[in-house]
């Protein structure tokens, strides 16, 4: 199903990314999926060798916070709205 | 190519620094530099030169998305970020934080690339950096697991060819020490007898020693120098033993080391104190032309009341027939001088800190 995935500028500048980028996922890592198969070398900004999410980036899905659900497992609704968010530390 | 991009047989200065990294180039009379800003918000460790390709290679970091090598084959105008499977396999309990150093190999082998991590390994691509596997061999090594942080982390941060045989390759992690590989890297031997730990209850143990920066001279590839947390070192026989050459200089200790560019018997030091400062408050080059056997402080030029750090990675030599070095501050201040080392000027200043100085020559 389709979902807006809305790109950080860090990674909109690295990989050339609209700020936009719809692509067909069922959870949050074949969201990764997709856009790694548009632009190679995406996924592994956002997951670990293991599939889990990188310890500071943050998803949210229709403005849920998906480490308080199924992590990178977690499930998309038909036109989920999904914000890849750099958590905010240090100075 | 535009004006605003180097030419044929200018010299590049690539500047890694905390928040970004910095591109200088100027014609070989390196009087009028030109300036480009490239990773805005990423850490910059390292960059190399590839004379193979004409390109670039950054070691990019960033605390969110991760560590990886990006490569610009126009001169920092746009980067190639694919960089896959930099990082230890799923079911390793180490993952890639940082990568330190990045290394195009000799023109034996098109396309090769090395980069060294942190957590301590070496990793190797085959295709420019568009994919990589960690070199097994090392991060299999019996002394693995035993295997200490300094206090920039557990980091893979030298790594050295040798030109004449393409099996033999040497690498530098802090805390460990120094390895050498006979066989392209499949197993490797440490490489520190007669280098000091004083920090360890045995002041010298196989390994653990806190290697800040290890050098070779393509020339002259079996003789490899180091600036050690405990000294500096230099082996004329591969590794397999070390000579203390510290005699001389202001303090045992420093984190860069650099060879000139023709010279394989001149290098250079930045000796720093226990507070990680330059000795007195006067920043200060040491040169040595004879292989380590005397040492004079190389000042003109060079501010006084300037308490500066100078990281590891943060000075290099550059081909042109009169060698240039280049050093950079922690402070961000970068210094060159197109004499040896004789003089000095600030080519930059007000750079955020400068982790690396590396150079390269247009082909």
């Amino acid at each position: 199903m389709a979902a807006r995935v809305h790109i950080p500028s860090m990674l909109r500048s690295l990989y050339r990314t609209q700020p936009i980028e719809v692509v067909e996922a069922s959870t949050v890592a074949e969201m990764a999926h997709a856009l790694d198969a548009r632009f190679p070398g995406f996924r592994e900004r956002l997951l670990e060798p293991d599939g889990e999410l990188r310890r500071y980036v943050g998803v949210f899905v229709n403005g849920e916070d998906v480490r308080w659900q199924a992590e990178a497992g977690s499930a998309l609704e038909a036109n989920a709205e999904i914000w890849i968010v750099g958590n905010v530390a240090g100075g | 190519m535009t004006a605003d991009t180097p030419q044929r047989g200018d010299v590049l200065v690539m500047v890694g620094t905390k928040k970004g990294g910095f591109l200088f180039w100027s014609d070989e009379r390196r009087r009028e530099w030109r300036r480009k800003v490239v990773h805005a918000g990423w850490m910059v460790h390292h960059m190399s030169f590839d004379p193979r390709h004409q390109s670039i290679y950054a070691a990019t970091n960033g605390e969110v998305f991760g560590a990886l090598v990006q490569r610009s084959e126009d001169f920092g105008e746009t980067w190639k970020a694919r960089s896959e499977k930099l990082d230890y396999p799923a079911d390793s309990p180490h993952r890639v934080r940082k990568i330190w150093h990045v290394l195009p190999a000799g023109d034996g082998a098109p396309g090769r690339v090395y980069a060294g991590a942190e957590r301590a390994g070496l990793f190797q691509s085959d295709d420019q950096g568009e994919t990589w596997q960690v070199v097994e061999g090392l991060t299999r090594h019996p002394t693995g697991e035993q295997w200490q942080p300094g206090n920039g982390g557990l980091c893979l941060h030298s790594i050295a060819l040798d030109p004449k045989d393409p099996n033999r390759l040497y690498v530098g992690i802090s805390a460990v020490g120094v390895f050498r590989s006979d066989d392209g890297g499949r197993t490797w031997a440490t490489k520190n007898k007669g280098v000091r730990a004083d920090f360890l209850p045995d002041p010298f143990p196989e390994f653990g020693q806190c290697v800040h920066k290890l050098r070779l001279h393509p020339s002259r590839p079996d003789v490899l120098y180091q600036q050690n947390h405990c000294g500096v070192y230099r082996s004329d026989d591969r590794g397999d033993t070390w000579v203390d050459i510290s005699e001389g200089l202001p303090s045992r200790f420093g984190f860069p080391m650099a060879i000139h560019a023709y010279d394989p018997d001149t290098v250079y030091v930045v000796p720093q104190d226990d507070n990680r400062v330059v000795p007195e408050g006067r920043m200060s080059v040491w040169r040595s032309r004879d292989r380590g056997a005397t040492w004079k402080p190389m000042t003109q030029g060079l501010p006084e009341r300037a308490y500066l750090t100078v990281l590891r990675e943060a000075m290099d030599a550059d081909s042109c027939d009169r060698c240039g070095i280049y050093v950079g501050s922690e402070t961000g201040q970068l210094f060159f001088s197109r004499d040896e080392g004789d003089s000095w000027e600030v080519l930059a200043d007000l750079l955020p800190p400068v982790y690396s100085v590396s150079t390269g020559r247009l082909g």
